[in-house]
């Protein structure tokens, strides 16, 4: 257990006609020990590049990277006492599954002479030393229940077994830190679920820091203690996942967390206390002076079809119905705007509702996300009253 | 891949091309085991009989095998070819790991200079290598026969670019359970070549095996001589125009490389072709 300090990180790649692409600038992170961060990020915005910096198998441009206190600058990977999961897992496809697992143990503990071909098991203090390593095998391969695997070769496994044998491998040696690299993008859907809860469980009982990069949002939210989500090898915003859902800081986060994506539409400032939009006048207040134009955000929940028309309501039409289930996905048009909108509600309420049927749509005042034309979010006050909650 | 049937005179059309090319190539193998079991009177007959009408067989591979240290000549090769192509994986695996996965810089222009040995034939480089063996001593000797061939072009080539088809993450993950970079070339990365690694295998001992070129440079001596200068050397010195003993140790030379073909027919090929990595 290990906390990991980035200090100002940068990484720049030349590209094959020689100009520079800044791949990472200025970053700066801090991760507590025993935590579990998740950098988040679409593909190119540099989180892998960043973790496989941690780990050192890439030199940053600039910048210094500490674990546990200390500056592991330069030093190799193997002396930074981290261990990776990677999202091909990287297993020794001509090794069984136990000389995966006892490569990094055979690495540390056997001196080179004790691992010589031939000679090695002939080496005094050979066997001693096998020994302790077969039993760490047996007992991580026991505790990921990979036990009746260990003959096999990797190439014998399904994907999620494969799986269990990298974690495996990077638990075999109780590293610092777990650093991990998309691990379960390569998975069906429903094995991923079930891999989720399996590494929230091993960080629980661990208790090691994990640093995890994912672009699927799912797997941030539900694994983190906090997430960082990075944009063009920059972090827009750290946090708890629900404050990341509830607060974002940018539009472009507000818009990367969530399913379906948020509703991102324009809106006109009228007064001190209301905000136009799509025809209808919300009491939103905020600083900007009237007629500033403002990004509304409305979560799809956040949306519900209601019977009465009124001022806080929107007029919208229906383009179509997506049921998932116990919910369902209602994409509709509103007035001025080019993009349909989405809500999400239950499937009972959306069972009146047919394509091209004209609705009521009230909002929740109070999860309604504004931000200014940089897309930076701006404070809002609702009047309580007037939270559309009451109409439920 | 499926076979496509084709129409039947097609098919003929094929198979005659196919028959009459391969009885081209087999032609002198063929005559050379017919006259390996001739009588001298025979072979000079006029008209055409493959099979011998008596069988001199014995008398000829007697001869081959005493009038020449031709035993000798076989231990030769086996060591020489075996020497050679255990000091060419040992020196080109790491090449080729560095030319394939490592970054630093004039990279490029190193592997520019592996293409360009790759494309100088042996016989320009006689005279300089026969120069550096006489300046250090090395002529007539088992080390003259082996040294030119240590470092293989062809080798390093051949492994960089099937190591360049192993992924990065597997580097990355030797690195990170503390393998160091020897250590991935032969814990990792030689093993994962194995088809590559046992083709160039192949390639070097056959080409070796058979190679007059250079052990016609560099040895004098009887006892080092490898099989095919040792044939040559025969057909003056013992056997004359005695061309029945002489076809008897041709056969003996070249049985060696046919058995182990026929004996690991299906892994050579599945090697040369490169197929079944993942």
């Amino acid at each position: 257990m290990a906390s990991i300090a980035l200090d100002r990180i940068a990484k720049v790649f030349t590209r094959p006609d020689g100009s520079p692409t800044r791949v990472l600038d200025e970053l700066t992170l801090q991760v507590a020990a025993g935590e579990f961060l998740t950098l988040l990020g679409p593909s190119g915005c540099g989180k892998s590049t960043l973790i496989r910096i941690i780990a050192g198998l890439e030199p940053q441009s600039a910048g210094s990277v500490s674990i546990g206190g200390q500056c592991v600058d330069g030093r190799h990977p193997r002396q930074r006492d981290v261990a990776m999961v990677f999202q091909s897992y990287a297993l020794y496809p001509h090794m069984t599954v136990e000389a995966n697992l006892a490569l990094p143990l055979v690495m540390r503990r056997l001196t080179a002479l004790q691992r010589a071909p031939w000679i090695g098991r002939w080496m005094p203090g050979y066997r001693r030393v096998r020994e302790t390593i077969d039993r760490d095998v047996r007992e991580v391969a026991g505790a990921l229940e990979l036990t009746h695997l260990l003959e096999r070769k990797p190439g014998q496994l399904s994907g999620g077994q494969r799986q269990r044998v990298a974690l495996a491998r990077a638990m075999v040696r109780q590293p610092s830190v777990f650093l991990m690299d998309e691990p379960l993008s390569n998975l069906d859907a429903k094995l991923r679920t079930q891999m989720r809860a399996e590494i929230t469980a091993l960080h629980r009982r661990l208790r090691t820091t994990f640093v995890y990069v994912t672009h699927d949002q799912t797997e941030a939210m539900t694994m983190s203690d906090r997430v960082a989500v990075m944009f063009d090898g920059r972090i827009e915003q750290i946090g708890p996942p629900t404050e990341l859902y509830a607060r974002p800081a940018t539009r472009r986060v507000a818009e990367f967390i969530g399913t379906p994506q948020i509703n991102s539409i324009d809106g006109i400032v009228r007064s001190a206390s209301t905000i136009e939009v799509a025809g209808a006048v919300l009491p939103i207040g905020t600083c900007l002076p009237t007629g500033s134009v403002v990004t509304v955000g409305l979560r799809p929940e956040s949306l519900t079809p209601v019977e009465r028309a009124g001022a806080t309501v929107l007029l919208g039409r229906v383009q179509r119905i997506e049921h998932m289930g116990a919910d369902s996905y209602v994409y509709f048009h509103v007035l001025g705007q080019a993009r349909a909108l989405v809500l999400r509600t239950s499937a009972a309420r959306a069972a009146g509702l047919q394509p091209e049927m004209v609705f009521h749509v009230a909002t929740s005042l109070d999860q309604v996300l504004l931000f200014d034309s940089q897309g930076r979010a701006i404070d809002s006050v609702v009047p309580q009253i007037a939270s559309v909650r009451s109409f439920r | 891949m499926s076979v496509r049937s084709l129409p039947w005179p097609a098919a003929v059309a094929r198979h005659s091309v196919l028959i009459v090319t391969a009885a081209l190539m087999l032609l002198p193998f063929v005559w050379m085991l017919s006259l390996s079991v001739k009588g001298p009177g025979e072979m000079f007959r006029s008209g055409f009989a493959l099979l011998p009408a008596h069988f001199h067989g014995l008398d000829n591979y007697r001869a081959a095998l005493t009038a020449a240290p031709l035993p000798r000549f076989l231990l030769n090769g086996v060591l020489v070819c075996g020497s050679i192509a255990i000091l060419q994986l040992l020196l080109c695996a790491p090449c080729a790991y560095a030319l394939a996965k490592l970054q630093f810089k004039g990279r490029g222009a190193l592997f520019a200079l592996v293409l360009l040995g790759l494309i100088i034939p042996q016989q320009v480089l006689a005279l300089p290598l026969f120069f550096i063996g006489y300046r250090l001593g090395l002529l007539d000797s088992y080390v003259g026969l082996i040294f030119p061939f240590v470092i293989s072009p062809f080798g390093i080539f051949l492994l960089r670019q099937f190591f360049r088809g192993i992924p990065d993450d597997i580097v990355h993950a030797a690195r990170l359970d503390g393998v160091s970079e020897l250590g991935i070339v032969w814990r990792i990365m030689a093993p994962m070549a194995q088809p590559a690694i046992i083709a160039f295998l192949i390639f070097s001992v056959v080409s070796h095996w058979n190679d007059l070129f250079w052990p016609l440079i560099a040895v004098r001596s009887e006892s080092l001589m490898p099989p095919a200068l040792g044939i040559v050397t025969f057909r003056d010195a013992e056997a004359g125009t005695d061309y029945g003993p002489l076809m008897a140790g041709a056969v003996l030379v070249v049985a060696p490389l046919v058995l182990a073909f026929l004996l690991a027919q299906r892994r050579f090929i599945e090697s040369l072709t490169l197929g079944g990595v993942k």
